[in-house]
């Protein structure tokens, strides 16, 4: 768990150059106007973590070969899931924090819902943009007001669009994006079936039966070859 | 009347046309995928009452009564620099009523930076936590924002406003506004 927690440190690099939860006070270093993304995950530890197991504990000639193939692939899998942990670390600050536990997670379950604007594909409950600590000090506000969570949602929708929403709504603008890939695949399988339907049978694929003439010809020319 | 089987040859080159299409649409001179069409549309924009650059205040209710342009701007944003000369012509040259809001800023450098690139505004709000912008959907600075007599967002510039922009969009809806 230890390297789950130096990824979260890394992300929410900002954490302490902001005191106020409502931006930015003296001496806060501004976001960049667009396209800040979190610095990439404990790499080197992921990385040691897999060489350490397999070549250094474990003498080749102790193991079959297959066998360390497998240990070798196990251990990087796994890397690859602490790695992924990390990468996905909430980037909530501590002074962000509501007090309540409960709304607390009521507001980081709505805020992996919704889009960081400026990163546009994490959440802001992921996101270290500017925007995105506004967007949840904002989302934390309206439920500490006593809003719902379709209240609080529909709030931020209005000032920023659908576009907000990391899963867009299921309405008739979006019913392509939804059902297309469905309809896409029944296509296939009606194209399938239907090829399969009108395929002409082995049975019927194989060459006509001799004529009369084409028999006697054959008996002819089989006779000669016995001579 | 074409065999069947010869139409379905067609398919591919169907299919890959239409994905060319998509493809040319996306790659069209001037196209931003990153830009979004602002929520706020044809809504009042929300209420705001900010302390001034110089000592006087902005305030919503104040720029009621005529069209206006509010560019929310910021001393760390590098492409508001490149915008300021825009600015400053349609200040200079069209007189149009420009305010700008300082999006979480020191005042201090927004006046180091309107006294080194030259003042636009006509007023200039203070939104040092960005709380304005929030209810505005600003995403990212520069972003200008028309408004009309009555106090509706009519429309929004995402990035720096650029001549063609403002030749082709921005001083025929102005136009517009002023005759309604």
């Amino acid at each position: 768990m230890r390297k789950v927690t130096a990824g979260r440190l890394g992300v929410q690099r900002s954490g302490n150059a902001a005191p106020s939860p409502l931006g930015c006070g003296a001496g806060c270093v501004q976001p960049p106007a667009r396209g800040v993304r979190p610095p990439p995950g404990p790499f080197a530890e992921g990385v040691s973590f897999t060489t350490g197991t397999t070549a250094a504990s474990y003498p080749s000639a102790a193991f079959p070969r297959a066998l360390t193939h497998l240990r070798v692939a196990v251990t990087t899998l796994f890397a690859l899931f602490l790695l992924s942990l990390a990468v996905h670390a909430f980037a909530v600050e501590p002074g962000e924090r509501l007090a309540d536990p409960k709304l607390e997670a009521r507001a980081e379950s709505i805020g992996q819902t919704l889009r960081c604007l400026v990163c546009q594909n994490e959440s802001i409950e992921e996101s270290n943009a500017g925007l995105a600590h506004d967007i949840r000090v904002l989302l934390r506000q309206l439920l500490l007001k006593g809003d719902s969570d379709a209240q609080a949602r529909a709030a931020i929708v209005a000032r920023y669009g659908e576009f907000v929403l990391l899963k867009p709504p299921v309405q008739p603008a979006t019913y392509v994006l939804w059902f297309a890939p469905a309809g896409m695949l029944l296509i296939g399988f009606a194209g399938i079936l239907l090829w399969l339907r009108h395929r002409p049978s082995a049975a019927d694929a194989g060459p006509a039966p001799l004529t009369p003439q084409e028999e006697s010809r054959l008996d002819t020319l089989l006779r000669e070859a016995d001579h | 009347m074409i065999p069947m089987r010869r139409v379905l040859y067609l398919v591919p080159l169907l299919l890959f046309m239409v994905l060319a299409g998509y493809f040319v649409l996306a790659l069209r001179p001037g196209y931003d995928p990153h830009e979004l069409p602002s929520a706020m549309i044809d809504k009042e924009a929300p209420a705001f009452d900010l302390a001034g650059l110089d000592g006087k205040g902005l305030a919503l209710d104040a720029l009621k009564g005529n069209p206006v342009l509010i560019n929310f701007f910021a001393s760390w944003c590098v492409p508001c620099r490149e915008e300021q000369p825009v600015l400053m012509r349609l200040a200079d040259q069209e007189h149009v009523p420009l305010y700008g809001i300082d999006y979480k800023d020191q005042p201090e450098d927004a006046q180091k930076l309107l006294a080194q690139f030259g003042d636009p505004y006509r007023r200039v709000g203070l939104d040092p936590d960005g709380q304005v912008g929030l209810n505005f959907g600003v995403y990212g600075v520069p972003e200008t924002y028309v408004l009309d007599r009555t106090g509706h967002i009519r429309k929004r510039f995402v990035g720096p406003l650029t001549a063609e922009e403002v030749n082709k969009e921005l001083l025929p809806l102005l136009t517009a506004l002023k005759k309604s």
